[in-house]
């Protein structure tokens, strides 16, 4: 039994009503005339005025809600809404909203089960929709890099002096394994790099529309990219599979020999080649500021 | 008053919202703030640019939190998770107050990110003052509740929005963010004198004031701070500053951001006000 039984219910009444889908001009679809959430059920609610009925002044905040969390949608996909086109990406994020409303107090989570919604979603079930959720997995690693903690540096002097350290991937670092190559298309996309930030105001001019850019062409192209902060700002870095390989162990917590054990199985190199490339990518890796000491 | 023992006896003037596009200005050319609001939820991540930024700004400027999300009207209890996210940046930002909405804005954790108005009955204001006194209790320092604009009211209420305002801060024994744009915003909305209001309140709980703009439609105001403030609120704010005192106030413009000049220069008109209103009237103590 909740502490405020008839505030909870009159509060649960009024979400539930603000949060029904709004019809194709973004007014609140039409309700039944009776039962919980019915035209009776709002006239009960909220008070009408001289100038608006009850339902008019209860579409005020079922737009203001609408309008919010698709706009935050459109702003934190906008690579996702270019391969899959205006119509299908609003009526995917639309469909999204009502199974997994927000359940985190700032708006910056609303996406995150968005990729692995479209990779479960029945109509993206080809190339198109395979490089969409690509696409989103991507848009929201760019998300947690930007914000993401950041660990004390690994030493240069410790990898010069060929210890073999306890080594932890930054976690601000994202590994995304992808079938396309939408790290060039979200490039050319060219958006800027600031999220809206939280306010107590309301948008007043309905939904910003971002032009979606031109479909990429799609061919399936294996890449393993990295997703990184460097100087405050979200990165996208190709690597090798087996360098890629190496920083998945690393992020797993495996130590250094497991690491680079489970990095030589990928493709057979002469031991030369190895040790190469090993102190090139421990030495870029530790510049860009990807590494950082696992402690004592 | 104005100093008051909501605002840790602050007389901290006219300040302005920390916005991103302001940045690189504030960083490069230090203007001359008497202090910055931030909205705690740009701040309460791990690590990054906005840290960084807010860092910077501190070594500067006296920052004060103001919140969005912790719905204090909710009858749901508050996220654990984040009063603790938001207590680590209290004692980061050194704020010497707290701000957050008097409304509600998510039901079994299902969240709105918006800032809905309360059915104003004594269940409500219950249910307020006691999640008011237990945010304040958490974080340990003073709590001030801000009053929203509204477009709707629930015919469950049985006490005007002023009354309902009263009796939770006194039952809280906490502060009020009066936003006098907000007042006004309402007033027109809902057809209520807005100077009953302001003259209704607790002016010794005033611990913070809000000024903003907002956009008029032909039914009903919105509040969008993307404007300049309107002269029926800088008479509501001359108002509220002849009852409580010379109170930090701080102006709002978060959309349609133009440069920081530009939004200080609207800033420094509440200094004018400020410097004119003198003592403050008497006022009863309490309406209890």
């Amino acid at each position: 039994m909740p502490d405020s039984p008839r505030l909870k219910t009159l509060q649960g009444q009024f979400f539930d009503l603000v949060r029904r889908p709004l019809d194709d001009r973004f007014r609140m679809s039409s309700l039944p005339r009776s039962g919980r959430l019915s035209q009776k059920s709002v006239q009960q609610l909220v008070k009408p005025n001289q100038k608006m009925t009850s339902s008019e002044r209860l579409e005020i905040y079922a737009r203001q809600y609408w309008f919010r969390v698709l706009d935050s949608l459109i702003e934190d996909y906008p690579g996702v809404r270019a391969i899959l086109g205006a119509a299908k990406f609003d009526s995917l994020i639309e469909a999204y909203l009502v199974k997994f409303p927000s359940r985190s107090h700032t708006l910056r989570n609303l996406g995150n089960r968005f990729p692995a919604f479209l990779t479960r979603h029945a109509s993206l079930q080809n190339a198109r929709g395979r490089a969409a959720a690509d696409m989103a997995r991507l848009e929201w690693a760019k998300i947690e890099a930007f914000d993401e903690a950041e660990l004390p540096l690994l030493q240069p002097e410790t990898l010069a002096a060929g210890r073999m350290p306890r080594i932890r991937v930054q976690p601000h670092l994202r590994l995304l394994s992808l079938s396309y190559p939408v790290d060039e298309w979200l490039v050319k996309l060219n958006r800027e790099e600031w999220r809206a930030e939280a306010s107590n105001a309301v948008a007043a001019g309905g939904r910003r529309r971002r032009a979606a850019a031109g479909a990429p062409v799609l061919r399936r192209k294996n890449v393993c990219v990295v997703v990184h902060r460097h100087e405050f700002r979200p990165y996208f870095k190709r690597l090798d599979r087996e360098a890629f390989v190496l920083l998945q162990e690393l992020q797993k917590g495996r130590s250094f020999e497991s690491a680079v054990q489970s990095a030589l199985k990928i493709k057979r190199h002469s031991n030369v080649w190895w040790q190469n490339h090993l102190r090139q990518w421990f030495a870029e890796w530790s510049a860009l500021g990807w590494l950082a000491s696992r402690g004592k | 008053m104005g100093a008051n023992r909501f605002n840790q006896f602050s007389s901290l003037g006219v300040g302005i919202g920390l916005r991103v596009p302001h940045y690189r200005h504030i960083l490069a050319e230090k203007p001359d703030v008497s202090w910055f609001e931030i909205i705690s939820e740009n701040y309460m991540v791990d690590g990054g640019r906005p840290l960084q930024v807010l860092d910077r700004i501190m070594e500067q400027y006296q920052v004060v939190q103001h919140g969005v999300s912790l719905y204090l009207g909710n009858a749901d209890p508050f996220n654990r998770t984040q009063l603790k996210q938001l207590k680590q940046l209290v004692r980061r930002s050194k704020t010497p107050w707290i701000s957050d909405h008097l409304c509600w804005g998510s039901v079994n954790g299902d969240c709105s990110h918006d800032l809905y108005p309360m059915p104003y009955t004594k269940e409500g204001v219950r249910c307020a003052a006691r999640k008011i006194r237990q945010l304040r209790d958490y974080l340990e320092i003073p709590v001030a509740v801000e009053n929203v604009s509204s477009y709707a009211e629930f015919n469950a209420s049985t006490m005007t929005e002023w009354e309902f305002l009263t009796e939770v801060v006194e039952m809280a024994d906490c502060g009020i963010l009066l936003d006098v744009n907000n007042i006004y915003v309402s007033s027109v909305n809902h057809g209520f004198d807005p100077h009953t209001y302001v003259d209704y309140v607790p002016a010794e709980r005033v611990a913070q004031i809000h000024i903003a703009g907002h956009s008029r439609y032909e039914r009903f105001i919105i509040d969008t701070h993307d404007h300049p403030v309107i002269d029926p609120v800088w008479k509501l704010y001359e108002q509220a500053i002849r009852r409580s005192g010379p109170t930090p106030t701080l102006l709002e413009w978060d959309a349609k951001i133009p440069s920081f000049d530009e939004v200080h220069n609207e800033a420094l008109k509440a200094v004018r006000y400020l410097e004119s209103c003198g003592q403050p009237e008497k006022t009863e103590l309490s309406h209890a």
